[in-house]
């Protein structure tokens, strides 16, 4: 069933943008895509059903990239919110200072001044907080509750495994190249599904990432920025290419033929 | 042959406060004067650690609110809403130890932090997680394995101790006489086994009710550790004026209540007598005075309401010559060594954790 599709996000719109290119031929959905990169994505106002810009520069990505100077929520049969701020490496910041005991290294476990232990259902309720306070939440919740038919939500892509090539300051980049990886993934994709519902959340396919925390490299390779035309520096290890972005919307398209006929 | 004019006597010419009339029978509680002289002031970058019994929350944040340094050794994790971190113990005194009932509590807190000793006794179970015996509410889901609990508890007293060799005001409020004990051990627990983990074991766990030799010596012992960890520290004890929730003393409760903070505050006395570096303040006496008729009281005629505690802490600050608002008279309005960052939002909040409170459920 051909579907009338929104794509709301930050700068990782991109890449589903420029992967919609890449997969259009063989699908009738009709997609549009809104970009704001960075902070400006906060400049969103949700109102009436309509999203407008609230900032010039808010304003002038929503004539660039989507052609049209607001969304009317119920023009669409879905609305896909995308990244918006919300990520894994973020959501880990309490890890530089608090951890749990399975995430803390068995040779640093008696190290008591490293990290302070919180117990797993702590932990867990920390990683919830973050979520149910973040922008990308807030705008589900808003759009859903404004007239849009549907919602979904797909993650901020996972950093690329390229980091474990590359010597890592961030503490918490470290965690996530590390062994407890896959824990700390699995942690925050359990807490985005417990926030927001499992049945609106969109996650990559598991064969684009590595370890279940990170994101296959030839992903990250050659990532453009939101025109199309330049690329992402190259220690970039956030922003994934077309291929990437072809993928998870074959995994949303999947997620909509599944549901079809939910309205 | 003696003179038939009256001689002076000790209490001639004495000031109002020292006669029962003019200070007490014909004065509002309110209005009650000269209640606590400072042995020493508190200055608001004095480092002040917090610990007792459940009204000595109260104080810890009237504290902080009031812009004095409180200590917060094991602060919660960044973006856990108030709420949430006070659940898992957080924010309630200098350090997660949760409520300490009994000197004896308080002294087995001290020596384990000294020895660094953690024993897999000291953990109780509960639906197959593992909880410290010696603080069972601040992880209210418990922990996964004992090696998990036995860590944290590693870490917590390492962190006590470390907050202790930087206090400088160590205020403790002592609340009960009445505890639980481990009959091989003589390990004391803030709650009795089975009511938050554990389990109950006649053979296993005894009653035990401290007498004021007990807790002298306890205090005394307490007071040569922490100056041992920190040969500045100076003390500020207050006897807390919950009543019992329950008693196992086999009295009725008003009975038991009576004879556990009689010893309390005998031993308060006691220790306020012998070294000069222990001061007393007399909360106890304020809320319970026969002038307020119990009108700092909740209803349930235990918990003190907002108004006692705002009196008190009144009373505190102005004796100690610090403006209700926050701002010092002395310092300036200088912000404390520990104070960082905005107030927190518990300050504005006045609900207390105590397990005792749970008995009631037992009841």
């Amino acid at each position: 069933m051909a579907m009338k599709i929104c794509m709301i996000g930050n700068s990782h719109i991109g890449a589903l943008k420029l992967g919609w290119k890449q997969i259009r031929h063989s699908h009738r959905h009709e997609v549009s895509f809104l970009g704001v990169p960075g902070v400006q994505i906060r400049n969103l106002a949700i109102e009436h059903g309509t999203v407008v810009p609230t900032s010039d520069h808010s304003r002038k990505y929503f004539e660039k990239t989507l052609g049209a100077e607001s969304i009317e929520l119920d023009r669409y049969d879905v609305v896909v919110v995308v990244g918006c701020g919300l990520n894994l490496i973020g959501a880990l910041s309490v890890t530089g200072r608090w951890r749990p005991y399975t995430l803390v290294d068995e040779t640093a476990r008696d190290d008591q001044t490293q990290f302070d232990l919180v117990s797993d259902r702590l932990f867990a309720e920390i990683l919830s907080s973050k979520i149910r306070k973040s922008l990308a939440n807030r705008y589900i919740t808003k759009m859903a509750r404004q007239g849009a038919a549907r919602v979904l939500y797909v993650t901020t892509p996972l950093p690329s495994s390229e980091i474990r090539l590359k010597p890592q300051e961030d503490p918490v980049m470290d965690l996530v190249a590390g062994a407890h990886g896959p824990a700390v993934a699995s942690l925050y994709r359990d807490a985005i599904e417990q926030v927001m519902g499992r049945d609106k959340v969109v996650f990559p396919p598991a064969d684009v990432l590595v370890d279940g925390a990170m994101t296959d490299m030839r992903y990250s390779r050659g990532s453009l920025r939101l025109d199309g035309k330049r690329e992402h520096p190259e220690d970039d290890m956030h922003h994934m290419n077309a291929d990437y972005g072809a993928l998870v919307l074959e995994a949303v398209f999947s997620r909509l033929a599944g549901a079809a006929g939910v309205r | 042959m003696t003179s038939d004019r009256r001689a002076p006597t000790p209490y001639s010419n004495l000031p109002p406060s020292r006669y029962w009339r003019s200070a007490v029978a014909e004065m509002h509680p309110l209005d009650m004067e000269e209640l606590y002289s400072p042995k020493f002031r508190i200055g608001l970058t004095d480092r002040i650690a917090v610990a007792g019994s459940c009204f000595a929350q109260h104080v810890g944040r009237a504290l902080r609110s009031s812009g004095f340094s409180v200590l917060d050794q094991e602060p919660a994790p960044d973006g856990l809403a108030p709420q949430m971190a006070e659940t898992f113990g957080y924010g309630i005194y200098s350090a997660r130890y949760g409520n300490i009932y009994t000197a004896r509590q308080l002294l087995q807190l001290l020596h384990d932090c000294v020895s660094g000793t953690v024993r897999e006794a000291d953990f109780w179970m509960r639906d197959g997680r593992y909880y410290d015996a010696h603080r069972p509410s601040v992880e209210p889901k418990g922990l996964e394995s004992l090696a998990e609990a036995m860590a944290h508890r590693r870490q917590h007293l390492g962190k006590v101790k470390a907050m202790l060799e930087t206090t400088d005001i160590f205020i403790f409020t002592l609340g009960l006489t009445e505890t639980w004990q481990d009959i091989a051990s003589g390990t004391v627990y803030p709650t009795c086994p089975g009511v938050i983990a554990g389990t109950f074991d006649a053979g296993k766990h005894a009653f035990k009710n401290f007498d004021a030799e007990e807790v002298l010596q306890d205090m005394i012992e307490a007071r040569r550790l922490l100056k041992a960890i920190n040969p500045g520290m100076r003390f500020l004890f207050t006897v807390s004026p919950v009543p019992l929730t329950a008693t196992a003393s086999g009295q009725n409760v008003l009975v038991a209540t009576t004879y556990s903070k009689s010893v309390l505050r005998a031993v308060c006395g006691s220790l306020y007598g012998k070294f000069e570096d222990v001061d007393y303040f007399p909360s106890y006496e304020i809320i319970v005075s026969p002038s307020t008729r119990g009108f700092f009281y909740e209803p349930n005629m235990r918990s003190v309401n907002r108004h006692g505690v705002n009196h008190v802490m009144r009373t505190f600050l102005k004796s100690q010559e610090v403006e209700v608002a926050g701002k010092s008279k002395r310092a300036n309005g200088q912000k404390g060594k520990a104070q960082k960052g905005k107030p927190r939002q518990e300050e504005t909040r006045g609900d207390v954790v105590c397990e005792e409170a749970l008995l009631e459920a037992f009841a």
